[in-house]
Formats: structure tokens, sequence, C-alpha cells
């Protein structure tokens, strides 16, 4: 008895090993623009409006409450 | 005879690997860049001491890693300790792994008692050698990682101490209600196919587990014979052998679940011994196109698992 029966010739030996590695997942072009697009758009518009919201916010604050010494002009 | 003695070692089987091929498999092996530690182990490979210095030395100057693995009986004093663990260390010898446990124990007190594991630590650790004292367990025994540790005093800081348990294969299948199971939830066995064991007739085993010499199963682990093909012939098919993958990245426990249902594995070595055995017929018979199939899907199961993780 030996387990003679279970050897793969070379060819599905290497077969069988690309079957069973898992493949890198290759970005497609598609893939890759929409994942620029939303960069893009986080980049410029979230961040402007963060600045835009903090200036209301330093406004409000200025109007309702006054000035404080340092800042507010 | 040790009770657990998994791969039924005693003083019935004094055969030994001819010199002429101990060297001829470590240069062959030399030259297979994976294979990097050189383990002489047994039985008691100090009973062999010119085979075993001829090992030594031929591995170190082939530049391997050498570990003896012994039992320590040669260690009664410090004094003859040093001297023996002095030699070795000139040979090229570069780690001591001294088994012991309650079985060894019984037959350690022959020749003097635990303190033999004491002086051969100290003379391995004076010499620089990595250390280790390897312990065989079940339910009942009383020996254990944190015993050896207290015995060893100073020294164990400097020593590894390991628990490992007890295969119920060969003599050690008496033990079989008192082995302790230790499969791992998921995942095969690393030695299968990343280990190869060389053995006195010259057979060549895929692994160094519990089986490899046991009368009923060894067979399945054998692959070649050094005394007539070249090492990397051997390791080749051990290579292209896709039930020694299914093995080492599934496990044999997986399989003989498969095969029935019922059946618990109390090891990893015992799950292939069940194979060899129990199972053959039916593992023979399903073949290799459904060992692929299988594989295929269990290695896909095991990537989700992963990510579940």
């Amino acid at each position: 008895m030996n387990l003679d029966n279970f050897l793969l010739i070379p060819e599905e030996a290497t077969n069988l090993a690309n079957d069973l590695i898992p493949q890198p997942q290759v970005c497609t072009p598609w893939v890759c623009a929409g994942v620029f697009a939303v960069a893009l758009y986080v980049v410029v518009v979230w961040s402007w409006g963060v600045v835009i919201n903090v200036a209301t916010a330093v406004d409000i604050f200025c109007r309702v409450i006054g000035p404080p010494k340092y800042s507010c002009g | 005879m040790c009770r657990h003695c998994s791969v039924g070692a005693g003083p019935h089987h004094n055969e030994v690997l001819a010199v002429e091929y101990v060297e001829k498999a470590l240069r062959e092996a030399s030259d297979i860049a994976s294979l990097q530690v050189v383990v002489a182990t047994g039985g008691e490979p100090t009973l062999f001491p010119k085979h075993l210095e001829l090992l030594i030395k031929t591995a170190a100057d082939f530049g391997f890693v050498t570990r003896l693995v012994t039992n320590a009986w040669w260690a009664r004093t410090l004094e003859t300790a040093r001297r023996h663990v002095k030699r070795w260390r000139e040979l090229g010898l570069e780690e001591l792994n001294i088994s012991f446990d309650d079985f060894h124990l019984e037959y350690l007190r022959l020749f003097g008692g635990e303190e033999n594991v004491v002086n051969a630590a100290r003379a391995a650790v004076e010499e620089g050698l990595r250390t280790v004292v390897a312990v065989t367990r079940t339910r009942e025994t009383k020996i254990d990682a944190s015993y050896v540790r207290k015995l060893l005093g100073d020294l164990a800081e400097e020593v590894i101490v390991t628990d490992d348990f007890i295969s119920p294969t060969s003599r050690a299948s008496e033990l079989f209600e008192e082995a302790v199971g230790n499969l791992p939830p998921f995942g095969g066995c690393a030695h299968a196919g990343s280990e190869i064991s060389i053995h006195p007739n010259g057979d060549v085993a895929f692994c160094c587990g519990h089986i490899i010499t046991d009368p009923a199963s060894a067979w399945f682990t054998r692959v070649g014979n050094i005394t007539r093909e070249h090492l990397w012939d051997v390791v080749d098919r051990i290579q292209r052998n896709v039930l020694i993958w299914y093995i080492r990245f599934i496990g044999p426990h997986v399989l003989v679940k498969k095969f029935n249902e019922e059946e618990e594995a109390k090891h990893l070595c015992h799950a292939c011994h069940l194979l060899a055995t129990k199972y053959w017929k039916e593992l023979e018979t399903r073949g290799k196109e459904w060992i692929i199939n299988d594989l295929k899907k269990e290695v896909k199961g095991l990537h989700v698992r992963v990510l579940a993780k």
C-alpha cells in the first residue's frame, strides 16, 4: 500500500496550486475612476464644506455671544 | 518500555541508518534550501554514539542547524553531563531537547532520576546550547511544564519548557482514554510535507509524527527510500502528492469526519493513523479526483472563515 494514487503530474500540480492560491484583486479602470472621484469629492467639496461650516459657526458665535478677546476681529 | 511511546521504540529496536546513508542523506538534503534543521532522534540516539557523532558533525559541516532529542540517561552527574555536552558542542550541536515526563521518569530512575534532567540542562546552558525540556501529558500525569520549571530552579529562565499531548498510536493506543484531544479548531498539520524523517532501513516519511514507525500505519507516511533513490526524487513526490496537500492545509481529521461523523480523532497523528487503517479503503475508493475537488471546496471555505475571524 502506498500513496502513489494521489500523485499529481507537474502540470496538474501547477494548475491546482493556481486554483488554490487566492489571486490578487486587480483594480479595473472603472473601480479606479470611482475611487478617484470619491477621493476628489472628499478633498475638494467636503473639506471646503468643513471650512465654510466652521466659519459659519464662528460667525454665529460672535453674533450671539459677542466677540471673544483674541478672535473674531 | 515507556507506556506512552507513540513511535513504538524500545530495546527490541536496535536498528540504525548505515553510516554511508547518513552522509548521502545529508549531502542530498544540503541542496534543498528549505531543509535547514537536522534532528537526531529515536528511540534514544545516544545509544549509538558513533552514528550520532557522525550525524552531528556532518550536518554541521553542511551548514544545518543541529538538534539532539534525548532522555538524559547519560547525565547522572553534572561532570558526566558536561563531558558529553562539551563533546557534542565541539562537533557542532546547537540544540539539546530533553524528553521528560511521568513515563520517562519510570526508567530514568534506573540511571539516576530527575536530577539527570537538571544536570543535562545545566551542562547545555553552560555550553551555550538552546535547551528545551519537552513534557508529554495525559489526563492522569503529574509532571507538567510548571513542575519542570520548579525542578530547574535558577535554570528555568534559560530553558524552554513545553507541554505536549499524547498521540494514542502504537503502544500509546492503550492510553486512549487518558489522551487529551488537542486538535486545532481548524487548520491542517504544519509538519506534513515541511519535515521529512529518514528511518534505519532508509525509508523516507513525509513527516516526523507519531505514526512513522507504527506497525499498522507507518506505511502511510513512507514515500521513498534513500538507499535506492536520490532524496530530491522523494521530496519531488511529496510536493506533488495531493493527499499530503490536503493533510497539510485542511487536516486529516477533516477527512476522518467526512468518512464518519461520529469518529473522534484525539490528535492529528491519530487522524492519519485512522486514515491509514480504518478508513483507507474509503479513501482509496474516493481517489485523487475526489480529494482535488474537496480540497478546492475546503480551501474556499477556509478563506471565508479566515475573513470572518
